[in-house]
């Protein structure tokens, strides 16, 4: 993307929330943006009298614009943002977010020549000065997210996305025809698999920083929305088996359910409905635990609760046996290995890199000299290979197997042991 | 017996970036260990003159990076590395393996896509020991020069030496602060520190060569509130310096790694770091605190006032990084009687700050803290020591350990009170 002809829209989405609103335009208003074009567009479901009042009176230094759309759901938001705006850069932020310095520069910076690419903004958690133990979890969990898209050689996956704070071309939105409704916490993901289906670019930047102020706002609220994540990964695994990683749910449950599953689906569900009551007076048990600072099991407890949730979401999606049948049949089978590009590390790293970027292979089979260290496996979801992956997959996946490799070959090529 | 320190008179292989750690005392009552750091990539074939020692202490790296530790016999005034080259890479390995393999791959977990290193204000906190002083500051002089600050901070000291001292080194600051404690001396420096990230070694260390770059290329997240580096010793002259050693070693092992509240008990500080080798975020005092003035050396507490802090930060949900290659090099206490002073003031340090973080954090988590050290660790190795097992302890240092254990909660508030009252003494 060309800087010097870009123009900005800023796609916000909101409930209603007056004060939020006005505080992010005027975070917006005092941004230092490099292009003289900068438009922010509004969508409500409706609009109260103080943001009507608010749309009457706000000035500000950019064009404004407000609409409503009767229809709910956060893609339709986007989506009617998006088919409002005229910029050629299109940023899409959430009303509870305030913006760095710098934010919108960053962002346009990130984009700087490269035409299909979506620059991913971090969001930082604001928490309170002696955060409670749900917070903290919180914190960490949001932060290791971003965190590990800063590492070099990090291999990109669509739930990567977040869903506040990025953007993307308006020619690509457009050309990937916007977002799809009706897929509860997961329009973003969705979008995501489409996107890294075409090929675009994922970038991190650190410098389009937002403060998120609202993300989850209690236990209670965690655990709905890990069970309504649950239904729509169910959801999202129909539309793409191929980018969902089914493998963890279905082992799990068949460890527990086994017999339940594929005997006898009204039993099953009758047990559901007792652990449910159980599952949500074990919430409660949480505050106790807090109270007595049993960190350790309120920490496991924590775990188990939001997988438990999260299954039952997927259980409740699939109620019907054949359903259940076809996930569990899918998620069992044996995928056979892809065809892997073989390749061999003793040909050098840079070579290798730059053949890796030509090809962008889906799976590698790595070799050092006559030695075999092992496979890097298709994975659900995931960006392809890149050069830039190669070490950083070497150092954090195949350690070991790479070291042995290296001194086998040592060893039968030169007769002698080696440092390793 | 007359001892002096003479730097090394070895006759040395023609290696000359060989470094040798070590003073040599003209004593021939007991045979010392030697101190040694050794680089896997730079080995010399043999290191002789080695007169006055029985044992090495060696520290193994791999192309500058600590790897392993070992301990082995001198024979014949020598040491051949061919002898005993398959014990370090046995030492070394889990570690090495690693450090290869990164430095194959030109690949650092630390490295990310947008750090740049932060600047770093140095802090030495110190009293009445301008000798100890020099030797740390002549080293911190030799460090990288990336724009760092060094600042002392005179902690109620009672001739004006260390003042003098400083005068000679143009461009270290100096800070009188006139309240007795550690601890107000490292909050001292947090305040007047004008850098980013505030590096705190000890007076009586001496930092490697590329410590503080190992320190901050760790700030590498938001989240890391501190990083600790590994401390050695630099001297193993004398019977109570290798007990302590033994006892209580500073370093925490040769992997990095990365303490918050998701990895282990925050309450749990023993192996985060030593107060001898810390780093922090200016920041720290407003979303944690000040270090707590009633802890550490110059109070009736006598220490725990860093791992108090440590247990602080990550009980706010920050992250600590414990870095092996940040390292530095501490002299320990040379007399018996001042090791056994010092791991009583350990145990004390240790229980005080146990009962801070019960009364005034409200961590009742920390209740099983002291039954599980008693019955788990402090009374098998009481009896591995009456019943003389093989690699006890000296039954003088744990009987230390558990009296100032005992003494700890009441040293506590009887340092809070000596507090308040100094504070009213001032503004009176």
């Amino acid at each position: 993307m060309n800087l010097a002809e870009a123009t900005i829209s800023i796609i916000i989405a909101t409930h209603n929330r007056v004060d939020s609103i006005k505080r992010l335009l005027d975070n917006l208003g005092s941004q230092f943006c490099p292009v003289p074009i900068m438009e922010v567009i509004v969508v409500a479901d409706s609009y109260t009298g103080s943001m009507a009042s608010l749309i009457q009176n706000y000035k500000a230094p950019f064009k404004l614009l407000f609409c409503e759309t009767f229809e709910s759901g956060p893609a339709v938001f986007r989506n009617k943002g998006a088919s409002l705006a005229t910029g050629s850069l299109l940023i899409f932020i959430d009303e509870d977010v305030d913006l760095s310095d710098g934010f919108i520069k960053a962002h346009m910076l990130a984009h700087q020549n490269k035409e299909n690419a979506v620059v991913i903004g971090y969001l930082k958690l604001v928490v309170p000065t002696k955060p409670g133990y749900f917070k903290l979890e919180q914190q960490a969990y949001w932060e290791e997210k971003f965190q590990r898209m800063r590492t070099l050689g990090y291999r990109f996956h669509f739930t990567d996305i977040p869903d506040s704070n990025f953007s993307i071309p308006a020619s690509l939105f457009k050309k990937l025809n916007g977002f799809v409704n009706g897929l509860t916490y997961r329009e973003v993901d969705e979008f995501g698999i489409r996107l890294i289906r075409s090929g675009v670019d994922l970038i991190f930047s650190k410098d389009a920083q937002g403060f998120l102020r609202n993300v989850i706002i209690n236990l209670n609220h965690s655990l709905k929305r890990k069970r309504e994540e649950g239904k729509a990964d169910v959801r999202l695994w129909r539309m793409y088996p191929d980018q969902i990683n089914t493998h963890n749910v279905y082992s799990r449950l068949k460890t527990k359910y086994a017999f339940w599953l594929y005997k006898n689906t009204f039993l099953l569900f009758t047990l559901l409905r007792i652990t449910d009551v159980f599952a949500s007076g074990l919430r409660y048990l949480m505050f106790v635990l807090e109270k007595l600072q049993f960190r350790g099991k309120w920490k496991t407890l924590y775990h188990k609760l939001h997988w438990y949730w999260y299954t039952r979401g997927v259980l409740e999606e699939l109620h019907k046996k054949q359903d259940l049948s076809a996930y569990f049949k899918y998620a069992s089978k044996f995928k056979t290995p892809d065809e892997a590009l073989e390749i061999d590390i003793k040909a050098g790293l840079t070579a290798v890199v730059q053949l890796l970027d030509q090809l962008r292979p889906d799976s590698i089979l790595l070799r050092y000299g006559t030695q075999m260290i092992g496979t890097i496996p298709s994975k659900p979801g995931a960006e392809r290979l890149k050069g830039n992956h190669l070490r950083y997959i070497i150092a954090m996946e195949l350690p070991e197997a790479f070291i042995m490799s290296f001194a086998m070959d040592e060893m039968m090529n030169n007769g002698q042991g080696c440092i390793v | 017996m007359e001892k002096q320190f003479i730097r090394p008179l070895l006759i040395l292989d023609k290696k000359e970036y060989f470094q040798l750690h070590t003073f040599h005392f003209k004593t021939v009552d007991r045979m010392a260990t030697v101190v040694l750091d050794l680089d896997l990539t730079n080995l010399p074939s043999e290191i002789t003159g080695l007169t006055a020692y029985s044992k090495a202490f060696i520290l193994i790296r791999f192309k500058g990076k600590p790897v392993g530790k070992i301990t082995v016999t001198v024979y014949n005034e020598r040491i051949k590395i061919e002898q005993i080259y398959p014990a370090m890479i046995d030492a070394a390995q889990p570690v090495l393996k690693m450090a290869w393999l990164h430095d194959f791959l030109g690949w650092d977990e630390r490295d990310k896509i947008d750090f740049d290193l932060p600047k770093a204000t140095v802090a030495i906190c110190t009293r009445d020991r301008p000798e100890d002083l020099r030797r740390c500051l002549d080293v911190l002089m030799q460090l990288p020069d990336d724009g760092q600050e060094i600042l002392v901070v005179d902690n109620c000291p009672s001739t004006d030496a260390t003042k003098k001292l400083i005068e000679s080194y143009g461009s270290v600051r100096y800070i009188y602060e006139s309240r007795p404690g550690l601890n107000n001396a490292r909050n001292r420096a947090l305040k007047e520190a004008q850098h980013e990230i505030v590096a705190f070694t000890d007076d009586d260390a001496t930092p490697d060569r590329f410590w503080l770059r190992a320190l901050l290329r760790n700030f590498n997240s938001p989240l890391v509130m501190c990083v600790t580096g590994m401390t050695m010793p630099l001297e193993l002259e004398t019977e109570a310096q290798e007990a302590f050693e033994k006892y209580s070693p500073f370093g925490k092992g040769f992997m990095r790694k990365v303490y918050s509240h998701k990895t282990c008990n925050p309450l749990n500080t023993g192996n985060v770091g030593a107060g001898a080798n810390m780093a922090f975020r200016k920041e720290v005092q407003e979303v944690v605190g000040l270090f707590d003035e009633s802890l550490d050396a110059g109070t009736p507490t006598e220490s725990g006032g860093d791992h108090e802090y440590f247990a602080r930060i990550l009980l706010t949900g920050f992250e600590i990084v414990y870095e092996p290659d940040a390292l530095n090099w501490h002299r320990h206490r040379r007399t018996w009687k001042e090791l056994k002073k010092a791991i009583r003031g350990y145990g004390i340090g240790v229980y005080a700050f146990w009962t801070r973080l019960l009364v005034m954090e409200n961590e009742l988590g920390i209740i099983k803290f002291p039954y599980n050290w008693f019955i788990r660790s402090q009374l098998p190795n009481v009896l591995r020591s009456i019943f003389r097992r093989p690699n006890s302890q000296p039954l003088s240092l744990l009987l230390a350990e558990l009296q100032g254990c005992f003494l700890g909660p009441w040293k506590y508030f009887l340092s809070r009170r000596l507090k308040r009252k100094y504070l009213q003494h001032e503004s009176c």
